[in-house]
C-alpha cells in the first residue's frame, strides 16, 4: 500500500509577490522576490507567470477564487459568479475558454445550493448561515443571482425574490443608509430585474455625497436602466481619477460597502472601468485603469481579498469587451537567478485564447535568500507578468506578533476523566487540567484560543493541530466538571479541516474566546505552528500564537 | 507618631466638622438631583436652576476646601472656612483637573479587558500557564482601581490643598516643594492606600453585601443599614484622608515645630 501524505512546513505562511507590464517592442522587467533568513528553506516556492492579456490574468485569478479553502456567503459567491460572467464574455468575443466547463456547471449548482442554504427566514443573507443578515452580503447575493439568471442559469425564484424584498425593505428602514451602500443596493436591484426609479431618483440625489466608487454603482444602476443620467455620473466619476502618461487610477481608502478602513483603490477602479466601458468605451482612461489593475495585483495573481479580485474582474471583463488587444506577437523569457526558466512565443492566436505561461519553482531551483527574476519581452504587444514567492518563516518576530488592537493566545488543556454520581448513576464527566508534560495516544485536549483586541468585523481565525490529533466534532458528549465560561459556542462559524481549525467571526469588540476538541492518536514529537487571527479583508492585519511542541508517548 | 494615627486624632478632635461633612454632602448631593429636574418653561425656573447649581458647586468646593485647609495647621474650622472665601476659583480649577485625570483613567479602564487579553498574549508560555486569563483581568482591574482610587488622588490632593489655601499661587515654587514633600513621604502612601480600602472598598462590600432576610421589612432594615455604614466608613476615611493630606501639606516651618515637639 502506497499512502501519500501532506507535509506541512512548520512556521507562518507569509507571501511576496510582484506584478507589473511590458509595453513597447521589447523590454525587461526586473523585480525581487526575497525569502527572509530564518524561513524554512524546503518551504520555499516561487511561481511566475507571463500573459500577452488582459484576459489571461483573469483567468489567473479565477483559479484563486475557485480555489479558496472557505466559503461563506460573500466567497460562496465570488467563487463561481466571477467564472460566468468571464465565460460569457469570452463567448461573446469568441475567445476560447479553456476551462473545464463540467466542473464550473458543477461548481455553480453548488455554490447556488449553498447560498439558498445559507439565505436568513427574513430573506436577506450574513457573512454565514448563522448570523444577522447585512445589506451589503445581501445585496451581493441578490446582485450575482440576478446576473447568473441574466447568464441563462436557474435560479429560484424564491430565493431571489426574498432578497430583494429584504434589500428593499432595508432602503424603507434604513433612510440614512451610507449614499455609497444605497447605491449598491439600487444596482443589486436593477441587476436582479428590479428598477424602481424611485429608488434610482434617490440615490441619484445623494450623488454629492458619494466616493468613487458609490458614484460608480450608481452610473451602471443608470445604465442598466438605459438612463441618460448614467453619463452624467461617469463624466463626475472620471473627474476623480488620478492619471499620469502611463495609468489611471480611483484611490480609496475606505471600504463603504462593508465599513472598515482599507486600500480599496482597485474595486473603485475596476468598477470605474466597468461603468466607463459600457458609457465612454473610447475614452482614454480605460487602458491606463485596466494596466493600474493588473499591474496592483498585490498578491501576485490575485488582489487582497476574494471579494476585490471578484469586483476588479467584473470591471476587466466589462474592459474586455471593448479593448482589443489582439496584436500580440512577442516572445516572452523568464530567467531566474540568472538562468532561464520559461521561454514561450505569444501570438495573435494567443490572445484568442486567453493563454498564460506559468511556471513553478521548487526550493531546488531557487536562492535561499534573494531571487532576482528578470522577464523580456521581445516583439510587439503588451506582456503581463506576476510572481509569487511563498514559504514558510520561522522568525521570531512573527511568533507571538500580538497587539494591543488585535492578539491571539492559544492554551491546551487536558481533559482528565473522574466519575461522578449522578440521577442515573455513576457518570463520567472530565476536568480541565492545564497541558503540561508529555501526552498519551487516546488523550483527548481541549484547545482554548482567546482573541483580544478593538472592534473588528469579519474575523478568521486559523489553528494548525498536530499531525498526530484528530479533531472531535461531538464535544457536546463530553461532561465538563465546574465548566468554565469560556467553554460556549460564540463564533458565527466553526470548521475542521485536516490541518487546521478554521473560526470566523462576524462582529468582534474587546474579546472573545473560542474553544474545540481534539484527541491525541499517533506516538511522536509534534510541532505545532503558530495559530493565527486577521480580519479577512483586510489582510495586512495578522497576529499570531507562540509556536508549541507536543510529546506524545 | 504614626501621621495616620495622628490625622485619625486630629479628627476625633474635630467631631463638629466630621459631622459637616457627614450631613451637608447629601444635602449638596440631594439638592444637585433636584437640580436636574427643574424645568426651564419659565425665567423664575431657569433663575432658580442658575442659583441652585452655583449653590451646591460652591457649596461643595468651600466644604472640600475648607475642610483640606484647616487640617493643614488652621486653628478652627471657622477660620479655615473664611481663608478659602477667596481661593475657591483656584480650588475649582484643581477640582477641574482631577475630574479629567479621573475621567480618563475611567476610560482606560473601560478598555481593561482588551490590556489584559494583550498582556497575556505577550508573556512567554512558561509564565502564561501560570496566569490564567481571569488572574490577568483581576491584576488588569486591580490597576485601575488604584489608579482610579490611590494614585491619581494621591498625587493630586496635596496640590488641591495648596491651591485651597494659597489659590492660583499653590503652583508657585512654595506650593510645589510642600507638593513634593508630601509624595515622596514614605508614610503618606500606605496612609491613602488604607484609607482607599476603608472608604472605598469596604462601603462597597456593604452595599454589596446581601445578608439573607425572611421579611421585606427585615431586607430593608439592612439595605439601610448597610447603607448607612457605608457612608459611615466613605465619610470618616475622606475626611481623616484631607486630614492626612493636610498634615503633610502645612508649612515647612509647622511640620519642623511638630518634629520638634
Amino acid at each position: 500500500m502506497e499512502l501519500t501524505l501532506p507535509v506541512v512546513p512548520f512556521g507562518v505562511k507569509l507571501a511576496e509577490a510582484k506584478a507589473g507590464s511590458i509595453s513597447g517592442s521589447s523590454g525587461q522587467a526586473d523585480e525581487t522576490i526575497a525569502f527572509p533568513a530564518g524561513t524554512e528553506p524546503s518551504s520555499h516556492s516561487l511561481d511566475v507567470s507571463v500573459t500577452p492579456s488582459v484576459a489571461g490574468t483573469i483567468l489567473s485569478a479565477l483559479q484563486y477564487l475557485t480555489t479558496y479553502p472557505y466559503g461563506c456567503t460573500e466567497q460562496t459567491m465570488s467563487s463561481f459568479l466571477p467564472n460566468i460572467i468571464v465565460a460569457k464574455t469570452l463567448a461573446d468575443l469568441h475567445i476560447e475558454y479553456k476551462g473545464d466547463k463540467t466542473e464550473l456547471e458543477k461548481k455553480i449548482r453548488a455554490g447556488l445550493d449553498r447560498l439558498y442554504d445559507y439565505q436568513h427566514e427574513d430573506g436577506g443573507w450574513g457573512w454565514w448561515k448563522d448570523d444577522e443578515s447585512q445589506v451589503f452580503m445581501t445585496a451581493y447575493v441578490v446582485s450575482g443571482l440576478g446576473q447568473a439568471k441574466s447568464g441563462g442559469y436557474d435560479v429560484k425564484p424564491d430565493a431571489l425574490q426574498n432578497g430583494q424584498t429584504f434589500l428593499q425593505g432595508a432602503l424603507k428602514k434604513y433612510q440614512k443608509m451610507r449614499p455609497d451602500l444605497q447605491a449598491y443596493v439600487v444596482y443589486a436591484l436593477v441587476q436582479s430585474g428590479i428598477a424602481d426609479s424611485g429608488q434610482l431618483n434617490s440615490a441619484f440625489e445623494k450623488r454629492g455625497k458619494m466616493s468613487a466608487q458609490g458614484l460608480a454603482l450608481l452610473g451602471l444602476a443608470l445604465q442598466t436602466t438605459n438612463d441618460n443620467r448614467a453619463g452624467e455620473v461617469a463624466d463626475a466619476l472620471e473627474k476623480l481619477t488620478k492619471v499620469d502618461d502611463a495609468q489611471a487610477y480611483w484611490p480609496s481608502q475606505y471600504d463603504y460597502l462593508m465599513e472598515f478602513e482599507f486600500d480599496d483603490g482597485p474595486e473603485t477602479t475596476a468598477l470605474a472601468v466597468k461603468l466607463i466601458s459600457q458609457v465612454h468605451p473610447q475614452s482614454p482612461l480605460l487602458p491606463k485603469a485596466a494596466l493600474w489593475l493588473v499591474d496592483h495585483r498585490d498578491d501576485g495573481y490575485y488582489w487582497f481579498s476574494t471579494k476585490q479580485t471578484a469586483m476588479v474582474i467584473f470591471g476587466l471583463t466589462e474592459y474586455l469587451k471593448t479593448s482589443h488587444e489582439l496584436d500580440a506577437d512577442f516572445t516572452a523569457d523568464v530567467l531566474v537567478n540568472g538562468k532561464p526558466v520559461l521561454t514561450r512565443k505569444f501570438t495573435r492566436a494567443d490572445t484568442m485564447t486567453a493563454a498564460a505561461a506559468v511556471i513553478h519553482l521548487t526550493p531546488d531551483q531557487l536562492a535561499a535568500g534573494e531571487n532576482k527574476i528578470q522577464v523580456r519581452k521581445s516583439g510587439g504587444g503588451r506582456l503581463y507578468y506576476s510572481a509569487r514567492g511563498e514559504y514558510y518563516s520561522t522568525e521570531k518576530k512573527l511568533f507571538q506578533s500580538n497587539k494591543l488592537s488585535l492578539n491571539i493566545t492559544r492554551d491546551y488543556y487536558r481533559l482528565v476523566p473522574g466519575t461522578e454520581k449522578g440521577s442515573e448513576g455513576e457518570k463520567i464527566v472530565y476536568h480541565l487540567d492545564p497541558l503540561s508534560g508529555t501526552l498519551a495516544p487516546g488523550d483527548v485536549v481541549a484547545v482554548r484560543l482567546t482573541v483580544g483586541g478593538g472592534e473588528w468585523r469579519y474575523l478568521m481565525i486559523e489553528d494548525p493541530i498536530p499531525a498526530g490529533a484528530e479533531f472531535l466534532e461531538r464535544d457536546d458528549l463530553y461532561e465538563i466538571k465546574d465548566r468554565p465560561d469560556w467553554w460556549g459556542y460564540w463564533f458565527s462559524r466553526r470548521e475542521f479541516h485536516d490541518d487546521r481549525a478554521a473560526i470566523f467571526q462576524t462582529w468582534f469588540n474587546q474579546r472573545q474566546t473560542y474553544f474545540y476538541l481534539m484527541k491525541i492518536v499517533n506516538p511522536g514529537r509534534f510541532r505545532v505552528s503558530p495559530a493565527l487571527v486577521e480580519p479577512m479583508y483586510q489582510p495586512s492585519v495578522l497576529s499570531t500564537t507562540d509556536a508549541l511542541t507536543v510529546e506524545v508517548k | 507618631m504614626n501621621p495616620l494615627r495622628e490625622a485619625m486624632a486630629m479628627v476625633w478632635s474635630s467631631k463638629r466638622l466630621w459631622l459637616l461633612q457627614f450631613l451637608l454632602n447629601p444635602v449638596l448631593l440631594a439638592l444637585g438631583v433636584w437640580w436636574l429636574t427643574i424645568p426651564e418653561a419659565h425665567i423664575w425656573q431657569l433663575g432658580l436652576s442658575v442659583v441652585l447649581a452655583f449653590v451646591v458647586v460652591v457649596g461643595m468646593l468651600w466644604l472640600q476646601a475648607g475642610t483640606l485647609v484647616y487640617f493643614a495647621g488652621e486653628q478652627t474650622p471657622g477660620a479655615a472656612f473664611g481663608s478659602v472665601r477667596r481661593k475657591l476659583v483656584a480650588f475649582a480649577t484643581w477640582v477641574l483637573a482631577m475630574a479629567v485625570c479621573l475621567c480618563l483613567v475611567e476610560s482606560w479602564s473601560a478598555k481593561a479587558y482588551q490590556y489584559a487579553s494583550y498582556l497575556r498574549s505577550v508573556l512567554p508560555l512558561a509564565l502564561r500557564r501560570h496566569v490564567s486569563e481571569s488572574q490577568m483581568d483581576s491584576s488588569v482591574n486591580l490597576l485601575f482601581w488604584a489608579l482610579f482610587w490611590i494614585i491619581v488622588p494621591g498625587l493630586l490632593l496635596p496640590l488641591g490643598l495648596q491651591m485651597a489655601k494659597r489659590g492660583f499661587r499653590g503652583l508657585g515654587n512654595g506650593g510645589w516643594r510642600a507638593w513634593a514633600r508630601t509624595v515622596a513621604s514614605r508614610e503618606y502612601w500606605p496612609a491613602v492606600i488604607v484609607l482607599a480600602l476603608v472608604g472605598v472598598s469596604l462601603p462597597q462590600e456593604f452595599i454589596g453585601w446581601v445578608p439573607k432576610m425572611s421579611s421585606v421589612s427585615g431586607q430593608a432594615a439592612s439595605m439601610v443599614l448597610r447603607f448607612l455604614a457605608a457612608w459611615l466608613l466613605a465619610v470618616t476615611a475622606w475626611v481623616v484622608l484631607t486630614s492626612v493630606v493636610g498634615r503633610f501639606g502645612r508649612d515647612s516651618s509647622q511640620v519642623g515645630g511638630e518634629s520638634a515637639s
